[in-house]
């Protein structure tokens, strides 16, 4: 209680700061102990003087009420110490001043009543003060706690300010994504993203739509195929999706992908399906176009490789034609043995195993040609490059031949298979060939075409197509530009799609020139990658 | 093997269309050798009987045209019988016009290509006959004086005795020995023949 010079907040008994500093206010209004014995004196002192006073003037002498008066605001305002001071006080200046004649026991006995009225003040006095200090604590209390409140409020507003924007966000991101969620139970459906109302062509304001009128909107076609793989779904509780088209009223088709997840409550039986549906529309005209850009490569592949063996025809013709005439001198033979006057089996048989060959080169021929011919989709399969090489040259031979071109093939051995549809390569192949027999057909000097196949630094095979031709001229990267040629009927288009088509095999074509003299064209190919077989 | 028997040499690059040839020549019972390539060819000894070439025009290396350049440029006259598997007219007339045989295109009949070699080994037999002749020729000629040689080719250029006489400043019965002697060396039967061998061998009264 003597706290009075306590003005810091160190320890003090009991309490939160708050009711702390506010009972040491209200307990103590005065600071100094020694103005609160004064203020005892000085009432003491008036509280006489007005007694005095009164006797003067020969009124009913009312010290004893003074007195008391005095004592209370003693007790009241200077506090416990200060009043019992005052009380004594009192009692000593009614002993010694008031009433002399009267017997000393009844001047004590006066003194009495200031005695007990000044263990009533102190009680009351106490009473007071402990009730300020409740009053105190309870009303710290209370700030607190609306202040925590306050605090609640102001971070529940703030989540709910999250909350807001995430669902914005959220909203904004199935806008954006195409993507709508919703779920359903046993009932029907319990809620519906914006996004979905959206993909579905419903209006949002006409509330949650129907079983049926949702079911009406699935194209008739794909409607069995959705009811079945929800209802396994919900039945043996696992995730499901499904592809499926939607017919929105105004006939529009909208492909969507739709994915749902059965949840479970507490008890583990079924509570709400939610999923998600994607309108993978786009995507789909996208893979549609892509379908079809494909296909349209390919046949523009063809038509290319169609065109060059329509140049290749006068060497070809030449190469079948070889065979033919064997067989023609064989097939006469044969009968001038065997009609002779002693036909002469053996021989006979001989010459006609002769035709049996030539019949058989003409077939190899013709299915070597035909291949380049084929089409349809691309068939990939493990290649030996060397191999497609060689078949590609022997394919040529004679229009090599036709413009005395002489091959020199130096191929790597050991190489790794590639994987690649062997038709391609071999355009491909056949398209740098034809070119180089094309820059040399005219030379004077030597015209040698040399292919190289060897290991490439990385997981790769590097196969070089060289010819001693003019070389490249300015402007050497145009050459694999659609529609540029320096033949006077070329279509350009040959180089352009031999890119394409290595491209589209992972590899590399590109161009350089070759000394002395010529262009060496470069064509790098990645290996295939080994599965344990 | 008899030396002066027939043979007939193929050139092409196609094994099938040599074996063909081949045996077609074989049932006939004619000697044939096949080459893959006219370097092949041109490493082979010459051949003393009748032979002639059968070779494709497009070879790889130098083509069949050139190898006839070549042959004769070295002087060898073998009778070339061409067969290719193009129609190439241009090539057909350079070839007929370089002295070759016959120009077949594959397939051809067996008969047409049998009826060209036949011609083609009788044209060098003939020429070779001639050869021979000539040969023959040139060695007598070679046992003339002279003296016999200058008589001889005034003789043939329709000269009498008196006046080759004359102009060699010699006695007619001078030249009349001499000339009995270079008809006698000569094996001619007749002034007629004489002129014939002195046209064969060139000899004129130029000397």
């Amino acid at each position: 209680m003597d706290a009075s010079r306590d003005t810091g907040t160190e320890s003090h008994r009991g309490g939160s700061p708050y009711t702390r500093s506010l009972s040491k206010t209200i307990t103590k209004p005065l600071q100094h102990v020694a103005l609160g014995y004064g203020l005892s004196l000085l009432l003491m002192a008036a509280a006489f003087g007005l007694s005095q006073a009164f006797l003067h003037f020969h009124l009913p002498l009312p010290f004893t009420s003074f007195a008391l008066c005095a004592i209370a605001i003693a007790f009241w305002y200077a506090g416990i110490r200060p009043g019992i001071f005052a009380a004594v006080l009192a009692a000593v200046l009614r002993f010694f001043f008031f009433e002399p004649g009267l017997p000393v026991i009844s001047r004590l006995i006066y003194g009495l009543v200031f005695a007990i009225f000044a263990v009533l003040m102190i009680e009351a006095t106490r009473a007071k003060n402990e009730l300020e200090v409740r009053v105190a604590e309870r009303t710290a209390a209370l700030n607190e706690a609306n202040q925590n409140l306050r605090h609640e409020i102001e971070e529940r507003k703030r989540a709910e300010e999250n909350l807001r924007r995430s669902e914005t966000y959220l909203r904004e991101a199935q806008g954006l994504s195409h993507i709508g969620s919703w779920a359903f139970n046993a009932t029907g459906p319990v809620y519906w993203s914006e996004e979905n109302f959206r993909i579905w062509g419903f209006d949002p304001q006409q509330g949650l739509p129907r079983r049926e009128t949702i079911l009406e909107r699935i194209h008739p076609e794909d409607r069995d195929n959705v009811v079945m793989n929800v209802r396994n779904a919900v039945r043996d509780g696992k995730d499901a999706s499904a592809e499926f088209r939607i017919v929105l009223p105004n006939g529009e088709v909208r492909y969507i992908h739709g994915v749902i997840h059965p949840t479970l409550n507490a008890n583990g039986e079924l509570d709400e399906v939610v999923g998600t549906q994607i309108d993978v529309t786009e995507r789909k005209r996208a893979e549609q176009e892509h379908e079809r850009l494909r296909q349209l490569e390919s046949d523009l592949a063809r038509v290319e490789r169609i065109t060059t063996m329509g140049e290749l025809t006068a060497s070809l013709a030449h190469e079948l034609n070889q065979p033919i005439a064997a067989a023609a001198v064989d097939a006469s033979t044969c009968i001038t043995w065997l009609t002779r006057e002693r036909p002469d089996v053996e021989e006979a048989t001989q010459a006609a195993t002769r035709i049996v060959s030539a019949a058989t080169r003409a077939a190899e021929i013709i299915s070597r040609v035909r291949s380049m011919f084929t089409k349809g989709t691309t068939e990939w399969s493990l290649l030996d490059v060397n191999e497609v090489v060689r078949e590609i040259v022997r394919l040529l031979q004679s229009e090599l031949m036709r413009h005395s071109i002489s091959v020199q093939m130096t191929l790597g051995e050991d190489l790794p298979n590639i994987m690649g549809d062997r038709v391609q390569i071999q355009q491909v192949l056949m398209n740098l060939i034809v070119n180089s027999i094309e820059a040399m057909k005219e030379l004077n000097g030597r015209r040698e075409l040399a292919i190289r196949s060897q290991r490439g630094d990385r997981q790769d095979i590097l196969v070089s197509v060289s010819d001693t031709g003019p070389g490249l001229r300015q402007g050497a990267d145009r050459i694999f530009d659609a529609f540029f040629t320096t033949k006077p009927h070329g279509t350009g288009m040959g180089l352009r799609i031999s890119h394409s088509i290595v491209e589209s095999h992972g590899g590399r074509l590109w161009a350089a020139n070759n000394s002395p003299q010529g262009a060496v064209f470069h064509l790098s190919l990645p290996a295939a990658v080994d599965t344990a077989l | 093997m008899p030396a002066d028997q027939p043979m007939v040499f193929v050139v092409d690059d196609d094994a099938l269309v040599r074996t063909a040839i081949q045996g077609l020549l074989k049932s006939v019972g004619l000697r044939s050798e096949a080459f893959e390539s006219p370097q092949q060819f041109l490493n082979r000894k010459r051949l003393d009987g009748p032979s002639c070439l059968v070779l494709d025009v497009r070879l790889p290396g130098i083509s069949g045209l050139d190898l006839q350049r070549e042959l004769s440029a070295a002087g060898v006259r073998i009778p070339i019988i061409f067969i290719t598997g193009h129609g190439d007219i241009p090539m057909t007339v350079k070839a007929m016009k370089s002295g070759a045989v016959e120009f077949l295109t594959k397939p051809f009949r067996n008969q047409d290509l049998l009826d060209a070699i036949h011609q083609a080994l009788d044209r060098d037999r003939i020429a070779r006959q001639g050869e021979c002749e000539l040969a023959e020729l040139r060695s007598r000629y070679q046992t003339l004086t002279p003296r016999e040689r200058e008589v001889m080719a005034l003789v043939v250029s329709g000269r009498l005795n008196k006046q080759i006489a004359y102009e060699l400043g010699a006695s007619e019965v001078t030249v009349k020995i001499h000339r009995g002697q270079a008809m006698r060396k000569m094996k001619a039967d007749s002034l007629a023949d004489l002129v014939g061998m002195a046209a064969k061998l060139r000899v004129d009264s130029s000397g």
